[in-house]
C-alpha cells in the first residue's frame, strides 16, 4: 500500500466526512473522482491521523480474476488479521469454481472470529470489470459486520447499489467537489513545498487548476526554484484550464536531461524497484536518480514501509510514457519482461511480454507460468495469456494445448477440451508429458462414453511421470472403468493408489475428487468402515475454528453421509449429506459427479419425515451444473420408485418396473451395472406385487452377476430381498439361511440400514441367526425396534449446538462462540446495549450478532429464540 | 461460472471493415498539446478559443470509442461532450459551410 506523508497538511474537512463512515449504518465509504484529485492522499491521511488499522488492496487490470483476486485480497487482510483467509483460500485450486456469495461468505466468517475494527481499501476499482468480483464486493456490503470498513477509491463509480446505500444514509463519499483544494488548503500546500504567493495569486492558481490537486503539485515544482513566482503566475495568461500535460511541460522542461531520460525509461513499469530502474536504463546510479526524483517531489510514490517498491502516479506514468518512441518503447518492454522473469513475477513479465509483440518470449514465460496459474484456479487469468497469443502457436505448443484443454474441461466446455486433445495428439509425434495430460483428460472421459479408459490411462500415467495431480485424476479414470466394469475389488485397489497420490499432490481440490470416487468403491465393495474412517481424518483437517466443516470438504461430507445410512444412523446421514450437497453446489461442483449420492439423499430424507424433499432431491432443478469431472448417469427414476415403494405406493412403483431402462448413453459401460442396480428395485416392485417367482428370477440373476463383481454392499441387498421372497412364499428354512447369508457379508463393515429398508418381514427371524455375529444382529433388532418411533430429533453436539429447524428437518449451522456469549447474555436479560458493553463492542456489532442468533435459531424475536434454546438445552 | 471463451485457430485474422468506421469529435477542458493528442491517436486536434479543445477520433466500434474514453480520463482530462459526425470533408444535405 502506498506510504503516506506527502506534506499537504492534514485536510480537517474531509477527515470530518471520511469520520462518518465509521458509523454502525455505513456499509460503504467510496472516493470518486477522476485521477489526481487526491484520493489516496486523503484515505491515508485520514487513516493516519485516526490511528486506524488497515488492509490495503491496490488494484490492476489482471485483479480481474476472482481466485487471483481473492488470493491478493487474503493476503492483503493479513496484514492486519494474520492467519485469516485459509478457508477462503482453499476454495481455490484445479477444478475450483465458487461462488462468489460463498467466498464473501467463508471470507465474512472468518473475519468474525474477532471484532477488532479495521478498514479494507480496494484501490483503483475501475479496473475491475469481472462480474464475480463485483458479485463479491457487494456480498461484502450487504453483509459485513459493522466493525469492517470497506473503502473503494476509483476513477469512475463502480457498479454497485450506490444509489440505494445513498438513499438510505449507508454511504459517505469523497466526490471531486469534496477533494478540490480549497485556497486555504492550497496556500497551506504551497508553503510546505516551499513556494510563497500572495492570497490573490493562490486565488488565480487554484482558479486555474480548479483545484486539482496534480495540477497544484506541478505548478508548485516549477515555482520552487524560481525567483519571480508572481509574473509566473501571471504569465499563466488566459482564462482556461489547466491540463496536466502543460504544466508538466513546464515541469520536465526544468529538469535535467539525465533525471528527465531517468524518468521516461522507468515509466514503462507500474512498479519498479531499484534493481528493474537498472536494468531498464543501464544506470548504475538509478538509486540516486530515484532518491532525486522522490525530493522534487515528482509523484514518486513508495509502495511498502521497506521502500522496495516504487511507482509513479498514474497521470504521471502515462505522461512520461507519451514521450516514447516506438523502438525505445518496445526496447524496455523486453528488458522489463526479462527483469521480472528473473524475479520470479510472471504475471508482469506476460504482460511486457505481450507488449513487445514478441511472440516467442510472450509464449515461453506463459508455457512455464501456465501450470502454476491452473493449479491455483485462476483460470481467468489463463484463459486471458492465452488469448493473446496467435491460436495457431498455442495449438501447436504441447505445454499450452494440454493446459488449454484442461481449462476447457474444468469451466464444463468437455466438447471443446475433448477436440483440442484430439486434435493435438493426432497431429504431434513426440508424446511427453503434456500429451500425457491430455490422455488423462480423454480417459476420464471415456469412462462415461468409450470402452478404453483403463488403455488411455495407463499411456497417461507412463507420460507424465512424478506429476502426483494428475497421476491421481489418471487413476480416477482407471478406477472409474473398472467400477463400471463391475470389478469392485481391482477398482478399489486402483482407486486406493489415486487417493495416496493426491494426498501426495497437497492440495485439497485434488484429494476430494478421490474421495468421492473411492468412497463409492469402498461402500459397495464391503469396507464401509474404512471410508468412514478416512473421511473422518479428511474431516479432522478440514474444520475451522468452531469445528465446522469447510465447503471443499464437501465430498468427505457427502461421503460421511452415504456410509452413515449405511450403520442407520439417520440424524447423522442427513445431516452430513445435505452439508455436503450444499457445499459441493456453492462450489459449482457438477451435479453429473454427485450422481451416486443423489439416492442416498432422497432415501435418508424419505427416511426421516421429508418426502416432498426426497422427491425433490431427484429432480435436476435449475440452472445446469458445470461439470468438473466425468458425467455420472443419475439413478433417477429408480430411485423414486424406492421412495414410492416405502410410501406404499406399489402402483406408482410398478409402472415405472414395467418401462424400466437405464439411464445411459448407448454403448457407454455404465449399462451394466445400471441394468444391475435397476433389476434390484424391479425385484423390490415384484415382492411387494406378490409376484415372488419373478422376484426370485431377478434376484438370482442379479445376484451371480454382483458375487461376480464383488459388490458385498448388494449382495447384502439381494440376500435380505431374497429372505423377504422365501418369507412370503413359506419357506422359512430358506429365508433364514439367506438372511445368514446377509448377516455374514454385513457384520464386519456395519451394514445396518439394507436390513432396515427391505427387511422388515424377515425382522423376527434374527433370532434364529444371531449365533454367526451376535453383536451384529444385536445392533438390526434394535435399530428394527427403533424404526416406527423415528423422529426428527435435535441431538446435541459436544463442540456447540446442533439445530433443526421444524418441519422440513433442514439441519442449521452451529453457533459460534461469540454468539453462545450472546445467548447467554440474552437469556439474562441483557439489552443490546448490555450486550455490547458486556463484550466491549459497539452497539452495531452487538446487534449483528444478536441478528445472527436469531436466524440460526429460526427465530423471529428474541422471546422466541430463548423458548428455542431452552428447549435445545443451550440456555 | 462464467464461461471462458478460447479462440479456435483460424486460417487468417479477420480485417475490420474500413467502411464501418464512424468519426467523432470529442470535446475536453484546457488545451493539448500535439504530442499528447498523436500518442492518444486523434486525426485532428483543434484548440478553440474559449479554452477548450476539440479531438476528432475515427473509432472501428463501440468498444473502441469506450476504450478511447477511458485513456481521456486517465490522462486526466475533462470530458466535455461526444459527438458523432460525418467524415470531415464529406457534408451532408442541406448543412451550411
Amino acid at each position: 500500500m502506498p506510504v503516506s506523508g506527502s506534506g499537504y497538511g492534514e485536510r480537517a474537512r474531509l477527515n470530518a466526512i471520511l469520520d462518518r463512515g465509521l458509523d454502525d449504518n455505513v456499509r460503504l465509504m467510496l472516493l470518486s473522482a477522476p485521477p489526481g484529485y487526491g484520493k489516496t492522499l486523503a484515505l491515508a491521511g485520514w487513516l493516519e491521523s485516526r490511528g486506524l488499522a488497515r488492509a490495503w488492496l491496490s488494484l490492476d487490470a489482471a485483479d480481474n480474476d476472482l481466485a487471483r483476486f481473492a488470493r491478493y485480497l487474503v493476503a492483503a487482510l493479513s496484514a492486519v488479521r494474520p492467519g485469516t483467509g485459509d478457508a477462503t483460500a482453499d476454495l481455490f485450486g484445479p477444478g475450483a469454481a465458487p461462488d462468489p456469495e460463498l467466498v464473501g461468505a467463508t471470507l465474512l466468517d472468518e473475519l468474525a472470529a474477532s471484532d477488532d475494527p479495521f478498514v479494507l481499501v480496494l484501490d483503483d476499482y475501475q479496473v475491475i470489470a469481472a462480474e464475480p468480483i463485483h458479485r463479491l464486493v457487494r456480498v461484502l456490503i450487504e453483509r459485513g459486520p459493522p466493525f469492517v470498513h470497506l473503502v473503494l477509491l476509483t476513477r469512475e463509480d463502480p457498479p454497485l447499489p450506490l444509489a440505494r446505500l445513498r438513499a438510505h444514509g449507508r454511504l459517505v463519499e469523497l466526490r471531486v467537489d469534496d477533494l478540490r483544494c480549497t485556497d486555504e488548503e492550497a496556500s497551506r500546500y504551497l508553503a510546505l513545498a516551499g513556494v510563497t504567493l500572495a492570497p490573490p495569486l493562490v486565488r488565480r492558481l487554484v482558479e486555474r487548476t480548479e483545484g486539482w490537486i496534480a495540477g497544484l503539485q506541478l505548478a508548485a515544482i516549477s515555482m520552487r526554484d524560481r525567483p519571480n513566482t508572481d509574473a509566473m503566475v501571471e504569465a499563466f495568461g488566459g482564462s482556461h484550464r489547466f491540463v496536466f500535460d502543460y504544466l508538466a511541460d513546464e515541469v520536465l522542461d526544468g529538469v535535467d536531461e539525465e533525471l528527465r531520460a531517468f524518468l521516461v525509461q522507468t515509466s514503462i513499469a507500474e512498479r519498479f524497484t531499484v534493481e528493474l530502474c537498472h536494468a531498464l536504463t543501464g544506470r548504475d546510479d538509478a538509486g540516486s536518480l530515484l532518491e532525486r526524483a522522490e525530493r522534487a517531489n515528482l509523484f514518486l510514490v513508495p509502495l511498502d514501509t521497506e521502500r522496495r517498491w516504487y511507482r509513479y502516479h498514474g497521470l504521471f506514468a502515462d505522461y512520461l510514457r507519451s514521450h516514447l518512441e516506438e523502438p525505445e518503447r518496445r526496447a524496455l518492454h523486453e528488458r522489463a519482461a526479462d527483469w521480472f522473469d528473473g524475479a520470479g513475477l510472471a504475471s508482469e513479465a506476460i504482460g511486457h511480454a505481450l507488449a513487445t509483440d514478441s511472440v516467442e518470449k510472450a509464449l515461453d514465460l506463459v508455457e512455464r507460468a501456465a501450470r502454476r496459474a491452473f493449479e491455483a484456479g485462476e483460470l481467468s487469468t489463463l484463459a486471458g495469456w492465452l488469448e493473446a497469443l496467435p491460436p495457431e502457436r498455442v495449438a501447436s505448443s504441447p505445454e499450452l494445448a494440454s493446459w488449454t484443454a484442461w481449462a476447457l474441461f474444468e469451466t464444463g466446455q468437455v466438447a471443446a477440451a475433448l477436440d483440442l486433445a484430439r486434435r493435438h495428439l493426432n497431429a504431434s509425434g513426440v508424446r511427453g508429458p503434456a500429451e500425457g495430460r491430455l490422455l488423462v483428460l480423454q480417459a476420464l472421459m471415456a469412462t462415461v462414453t468409450g470402452s478404453d479408459a483403463e488403455s488411455l490411462a495407463d499411456e497417461g500415467l507412463r507420460l507424465i511421470g512424478e506429476d502426483e495431480l494428475f497421476r491421481s485424476r489418471a487413476y480416477q479414470a482407471a478406477g472409474l472403468a473398472r467400477l463400471a466394469r463391475g470389478e469392485y475389488g481391482p477398482a478399489v485397489e486402483t482407486l486406493r493408489e489415486g487417493y495416496a497420490a493426491a494426498i501426495r499432490a497437497r492440495h485439497p481440490m485434488a484429494v476430494l475428487p478421490a474421495v468421492n470416487a473411492l468412497g463409492n468403491a469402498l461402500d459397495v465393495a464391503g469396507h464401509r468402515d474404512e471410508a468412514e474412517a478416512i473421511c473422518r481424518s479428511i474431516l479432522e483437517g478440514q474444520t475451522d475454528a468452531y469445528g465446522r466443516a469447510r465447503p471443499i470438504a464437501w465430498s468427505a461430507r457427502m461421503v460421511l453421509g452415504i456410509v452413515r445410512y449405511e450403520a442407520n444412523d439417520l440424524v447423522e446421514a442427513r445431516r452430513e449429506l445435505e452439508a455436503g450437497f450444499e457445499a459441493a453446489r456453492s462450489l459449482g461442483v457438477g451435479r453429473p459427479m454427485l450422481g451416486w449420492a443423489v439416492p442416498y439423499l432422497a432415501l435418508v430424507r424419505q427416511a426421516t419425515g421429508s418426502p416432498e424433499a426426497a422427491l425433490e432431491a431427484l429432480r435436476v432443478s435449475g440452472p445446469e451444473v458445470i461439470s468438473t469431472g466425468p458425467p455420472l448417469p443419475g439413478l433417477g427414476a429408480e430411485t423414486e420408485a424406492r421412495v414410492l415403494l416405502m410410501r406404499s405406493d406399489v402402483v406408482a412403483a410398478a409402472r415405472w418396473a414395467d418401462r424400466a431402462t437405464p439411464e445411459a448413453p448407448p454403448g457407454s459401460p455404465l449399462l451394466d451395472v445400471l441394468r444391475r442396480s435397476m433389476d434390484l428395485t424391479i425385484a423390490r416392485v415384484r415382492l411387494a406385487q406378490g409376484r415372488l417367482a419373478e422376484a426370485r428370477v431377478l434376484l438370482d440373476q442379479t445376484r451371480a452377476a454382483q458375487e461376480a463383481a464383488g459388490a458385498i454392499a448388494e449382495l447384502i441387498s439381494i440376500g435380505v430381498l431374497e429372505a423377504a421372497v422365501a418369507e412370503a412364499a413359506g419357506q422359512r428354512a430358506l429365508a433364514s439361511r439367506e438372511l445368514e447369508r446377509s448377516v455374514t457379508l454385513a457384520a464386519a463393515g456395519g451394514y445396518i440400514r439394507r436390513f432396515v429398508d427391505d427387511g422388515g418381514s424377515v425382522a423376527h427371524l434374527l433370532p434364529l441367526v444371531r449365533r454367526v455375529a451376535p453383536v451384529f444382529v444385536d445392533e438390526l433388532s434394535a435399530a428394527f425396534v427403533a424404526e416406527p418411533t423415528r423422529g426428527a430429533a435435535a441431538p446435541k453436539d459436544a463442540r456447540g449446538a446442533m439445530l433443526w429447524q421444524d418441519g422440513d428437518g433442514q439441519p442449521l449451522e452451529t453457533l459460534t462462540t461469540r454468539e453462545l456469549d450472546v445467548l447467554r447474555l440474552m437469556a439474562q436479560g441483557a439489552s443490546n446495549a448490555d450486550i455490547a458493553a458486556g463484550l466491549t463492542v459497539s452497539l452495531g456489532t452487538a446487534k449483528w450478532h444478536v441478528g445472527h442468533v436469531l436466524a440460526k435459531l429460526g427465530a423471529t424475536s428474541r422471546t422466541q429464540a430463548l423458548v428455542r434454546a431452552q428447549q435445545l438445552g443451550l440456555v | 461460472m462464467q464461461r471462458l471463451a478460447f479462440r479456435e485457430a483460424r486460417a487468417s485474422p479477420p480485417t475490420p471493415n474500413i467502411g464501418a468506421m464512424e468519426h467523432y469529435e470529442i470535446r475536453v477542458a484546457g488545451h493539448l498539446g500535439q504530442r499528447r493528442a498523436q500518442v492518444l491517436g486523434c486525426e485532428e486536434l483543434r484548440l478553440l478559443p474559449g479554452g477548450d479543445s476539440q479531438l476528432t477520433f475515427v473509432a472501428v466500434d463501440q468498444a473502441a470509442l469506450y476504450g478511447l474514453l477511458t485513456r481521456l480520463r486517465d490522462a486526466g482530462l475533462e470530458l466535455l461532450s461526444v459527438e458523432r459526425v460525418a467524415a470531415p470533408g464529406r457534408r451532408t444535405a442541406g448543412e451550411d459551410r
